[in-house]
């Protein structure tokens, strides 16, 4: 039985020990991958496939929402898949009996990782590429047998032949839009995939059991959004002035698998919202930082598993520190919502014990399990007091401090580069129907009026807050206004307010400064040279780009405003169809009649808003293409005025008296107290001479942009949006709204 | 050269190996023996590389074997565990252990298996425990590593087999130069396998020896006297233990047999035998010294 001394042919060096292993990880996990077809088959291929059957067969495109809940099971089926593929590449991690077997093999730590982590991915990934790439190429016979063409719904066709069907005929571009959609779903689908088998193989690397290992692969999925969620909630969200919803949404849609779903879907929702063009940039920024942390993760996991020793398999928690995070995480989670809850109540710390109770349950809970029984259970105790207190002051520091004190942060001008403010000036009021909602101010008096504003509304709040103001707020009439300062360092820094009429009055000066005036000038120019000017060429790359001639476009209208607007509900009148000279026209009059306004013209009471031009949405079938946005005609336009009038379009007063108007609302506003209540009563009820003539008086006097020094009355009639009573008007705005107070009609 | 050089292992606050120093020179059957938990696992483990030793080193031809693909490329494992390859045939766990040791020989493990006769394409997990043990010998053999660690190599194998899986390992010690570092708890197989053993206990190396010299080092003697005498009377460093029925006493010594007649001679014996130990008796008097006996049980 001597053995063969060492000439065998088949003696020879492998390359990679590290290939080797994963490619019999995947041969031995055959069936997975199989399966994982399966799923992932049986997903989008299917919904294309049966959208061919049904225009096929059919005619149109039929009922496939029971092939999308199929799609849907079968996708999430097969993305949870991941954490078994994971669990399996590196079942050495909680299953002892493997250790000896893997961790002797001649491979180094980390190729034993890349081996693993490797096979694992390709078992997991493969047959999601390889079922989009059949999709894609379902998608490319789809667009070229199908799309542009038409079809003729076949129950139309054959329930009565009197129907004239040709008006049921449709052009089909439903494979172009799928593929629209799979520019996103595909690569987001798969960065979703990435991040959750990576972050399964990071749980399962810091795990020592299979129960750690399944439970906290689970868990963490939930507890990452679940901690920024409450980190947002009980820090950010009442923190005055700080509004990160929409950093906090990005944060959440990008750091867990199950967030990142969200995100995908919000990502994908921004990039069609812009004008149906299928924009990359939402998808990307989503992308970019779901990839970003994804890869994180992984070096995370790479880095732990090198330090890994195989002794720890079938111990609690091979990384401690792991466990300790996720107990500490969800003992915040608990503690902050009590504080916070308690805080948002009455401060009485009736919430304490029952805190207390639910986080020591939770906490031993998971000690316990995690020490393999109750021997050291003091341990956990005292664990869960350190725990606790931790949090607790974390908390109490942060929420105390109002954030470190960065709510009471206001820079210095001479910190600040530029301020992107959006605010209802006069060009960007939310009444109104235009995108003009932002400007960047880079003047330095004007940067120096948004700091004033911005600590002016700070010392309200501290006022309110240190109770030497009765804050009634609910019913205070406020400009909402968003100040991001670009700090010359290179960071920002972003505010939120509802500003009281005090802070609002340090911006009246933007409102009508040459860099406000210039931006608004590029931003109609913009406008009217793209619906108007160059109309037929922007109109030939959209046919270009949607491959379909479906489109009409709206005609011009003008929104007549002026006072009769008090007395009648939005009044339309259809124009035409705008020319290329008309537009020229249109800019060049705006632009004069923008730089000629002046201070008083813009606050002064007796020059009204003549109306709104509004340029041309422009529709498909499927929706808006582009919808259009108003641009004001003041009263002090002149030269757009004379234009529309060379045009025949007479803005005149189409005012119908009080009778025409059913429903009549005052408010009162004393922004020096913050005190503020509103009446509502119908015309009849004010029947009286004297009234309806006071109720004229203020109609014919009230205006759309003001702000008063001291207290004020504003009047909104048929809820068509309130006007200002000017100062000198009070006395007749108090005895009418004295008078509805008394009528009793509903009042707030 | 298998070398420990004041290697330590910690489990938590269990100290596994406490500053072991150990040298197996290539081509020595090394046995390793001790009580369950003395630690011979745990070296069997650090040599392959699957623990990393915590204070020391741990080299083989020199080299860091932790993490060390050169160096474990030289070293095959076989574990008291079989279950870890139950999804293999033993074709897949063939080419699965090729892909990692360069050396492997397809000829040695078509002759091994023609002596064993396992069936090659079955699922591993439809043998039974020795049929496993058999396939993983094979295997790692077959590998042809300079050196063949084994913990409880001759679990669940029969006589017959026993027989055969001894032979494997000698001739390739023999052919190849192969150093083979057996744990076994049956210390036969260790006597009829190993020329050096080391006696572990509470994670130190009581002494690491030539199996002669441990045999030569130790006698059983079996004595009556012309007058009475007690235990006291023999008692000494060298005496591990004693036992008399009637007037016949029997002493386990240690010293060379010199040294032991000697002894026994100051006494002025009637009969006199030195009998030779087992590998088996030496282990349980040495450890008696050290107090792991059945001593405490009725």
């Amino acid at each position: 039985m001597t053995q063969a001394v060492s000439t065998d042919k088949s003696v020879k060096k492998k390359a990679s020990p590290c290939l080797h292993n994963g490619q019999f990880f995947v041969k031995n996990n055959l069936k997975m991958l199989i399966m994982n077809f399966i799923f992932h088959f049986l997903a989008f291929p299917l919904i294309i496939i049966m959208l061919m059957v049904n225009i096929s067969v059919y005619g149109d495109e039929g009922d496939i929402e029971m092939y999308v809940v199929i799609a849907v099971l079968t996708t999430i089926a097969g993305v949870i898949t991941g954490a078994v593929t994971a669990m399996q590449s590196f079942k050495s991690m909680y299953n002892k009996q493997y250790v000896d077997m893997e961790f002797s093999l001649p491979m180094t730590s980390l190729q034993r990782f890349l081996s693993n982590y490797l096979s694992g991915l390709f078992v997991y990934i493969m047959p999601f590429l390889a079922a989009q790439l059949f999709s894609l190429i379902l998608l490319g016979i789809g667009c070229g047998f199908f799309d542009g063409k038409t079809f003729i719904p076949s129950n139309h066709v054959f329930s009565d032949p009197t129907v004239d069907v040709s008006q049921y005929a449709w052009v089909c571009d439903a494979f172009g839009q799928l593929f629209n959609i799979a520019k996103f779903l595909i690569p987001g689908g798969l960065m979703i995939m990435l991040m959750f088998y990576t972050m399964w193989v990071f749980t399962t690397v810091c795990c020592g059991s299979t129960f750690e290992a399944i439970a906290y692969s689970t868990g963490i999925n939930a507890l990452i959004p679940g901690v920024l969620g409450v980190i947002f909630i009980t820090f950010f969200e009442s923190a005055y002035g700080m509004d990160f919803s929409d950093t906090f949404v990005k944060i959440i849609g990008c750091t867990s698998p199950g967030g990142a779903v969200f995100g995908l879907v919000m990502a994908i929702e921004d990039c069609i919202d812009n004008n149906m063009a299928f924009s990359m940039l939402p998808f990307m920024k989503w992308l970019a930082p779901t990839l970003l942390i994804t890869a994180a993760i992984f070096g995370g996991a790479a880095y732990l598993y090198t330090r890994r020793k195989a002794e720890q398999t079938g111990s609690p928690f091979a990384f401690k520190a792991f466990y300790h995070v996720v107990a500490a995480a969800i003992t915040y989670c608990i503690s902050s919502l009590f504080y916070y809850s308690d805080s948002t109540y009455d401060y009485s710390g009736s919430n304490f014990v029952p805190m207390i109770i639910i986080s020591a349950v939770v906490y031993l809970i998971l000690d316990v399990i995690a020490n393999r029984g109750v021997k050291k259970i003091w341990k956990g105790i005292v664990r869960y007091a350190v725990t606790l207190g931790a949090v607790s002051a974390l908390y109490l520091i942060v929420s105390g401090t109002e954030l470190l004190g960065a709510v009471y942060k206001v820079p210095s001008s001479a910190t600040v580069a530029s301020v992107k403010l959006e605010y209802e000036g006069y060009f960007g009021d939310n009444n109104y129907d235009t995108s003009f909602e932002s400007l960047t101010i880079k003047d330095k008096d004007n940067i120096q009026c948004i700091i004033n504003a911005h600590k002016k509304e700070l010392d309200y709040y501290k006022e309110i807050k240190n109770g030497y103001r009765e804050y009634n707020g609910d019913y205070a009439v406020t400009d909402d206004v968003r100040i991001e300062y670009q700090l010359i360092g290179g960071g920002t820094l972003v505010r939120e307010y509802s500003l009281r009429a005090g802070a609002r009055k340090e911006l009246m000066s933007i409102d009508i400064s040459d860099e406000y005036k210039a931006q608004y000038i590029e931003y109609f120019t913009k406008e009217i040279t793209d619906r108007i000017v160059n109309f037929e060429q922007n109109l030939t790359e959209y046919r270009k780009t949607n491959r379909t001639d479906d489109y009409y476009r709206e005609a011009f209208s003008l929104r007549f405003i002026n006072m009769s607007r008090l007395k009648k509900d939005n009044y339309y009148l259809e124009l035409f169809d705008g020319t290329e000279e008309f537009g020229n026209e249109l800019i060049r009059c705006l632009t004069e009649d923008v730089n000629a306004m002046t201070y008083d013209d813009y606050y002064k009471s007796d020059i009204p808003e003549a109306g709104y031009l509004r340029l041309p949405d422009i529709f498909t079938e499927r929706g808006y293409w582009d919808s259009g946005d108003e641009i004001i005609i003041l009263g002090c336009y002149k030269n757009t005025i004379d234009l529309l009038q060379r045009y025949d379009i007479d803005i005149t007063d189409n005012s119908e008296g009080i009778t025409a108007y059913t429903d009549i609302s005052m408010s009162y506003s004393d922004h020096e107290r913050l005190m503020s209540g509103t009446h509502n009563t119908q015309p009849k009820y004010l029947n009286n001479y004297e009234y309806e003539t006071d109720m004229d008086t203020l109609l014919e006097n009230c205006v759309y942009r003001y702000i008063p020094d001291g207290s004020y009355y504003t009047i909104n009639v048929n809820g068509s949006g309130s006007a200002y009573i000017p100062t000198e008007y009070n006395h007749i705005a108090a005895k009418l709204y004295d008078v509805m107070s008394a009528l009793g009609h509903y009042s707030y | 050269m298998i070398k420990l050089e004041n290697a330590q292992k910690k489990f938590g606050s269990f100290t596994a190996l406490e500053g072991a120093d150990l040298e197996i020179p290539r081509g020595t059957a090394f046995g390793l023996l001790g009580s369950n938990g003395a630690g011979k696992s745990t070296i069997l483990r650090m040599l392959s590389g699957t623990y990393k030793p915590d204070g020391g080193r741990v080299t083989i031809d020199g080299e860091d074997i932790y993490n060390n693909v050169k160096a474990k490329e030289k070293v095959f494992f076989i574990n008291d565990e079989t279950v870890q390859f139950g999804g293999f045939t033993l074709n897949k766990l063939k080419e699965y252990y090729k892909g990692f040791y360069p050396n492997f020989s397809e000829e040695i493990f078509n002759s091994l298996n023609a002596v064993i006769k396992l069936p090659v394409d079955k699922k591993t997990d439809t043998f039974s425990k020795g049929m496993k043990r058999q396939a993983i010998v094979i295997i790692g053999l077959s590998c042809r590593p300079d050196y063949l660690l084994l913990d409880e190599a001759f679990d669940g194998l029969d006589p017959t087999m026993r027989i055969i899986v001894k032979r494997m390992l000698v001739d390739a010690m023999i052919d190849r130069q192969m150093t083979v570092v057996i744990s076994s708890h049956n210390l036969k197989e260790i006597n009829e396998i190993c020329d050096t053993v080391a006696l572990l206990h509470h994670g130190k190396i009581l002494f690491s020896r030539e199996l002669d010299s441990v045999k030569g080092d130790i006698h059983k003697v079996q004595a009556a006297f012309k007058e009475d005498h007690s235990r006291e009377e023999f008692e000494c460093p060298q005496l591990l233990h004693y036992e008399r029925s009637m007037s016949i006493h029997y002493l386990i010594m240690r010293g060379s047999e010199e040294e032991v007649r000697k002894k026994i001679s100051a006494y002025n014996p009637a009969v006199f035998d030195l009998i030779p130990l087992t590998l088996e008796e030496i282990f349980i008097y040495e450890m008696e010294v050290l107090g792991y006996d059945a001593s405490g049980i009725n």
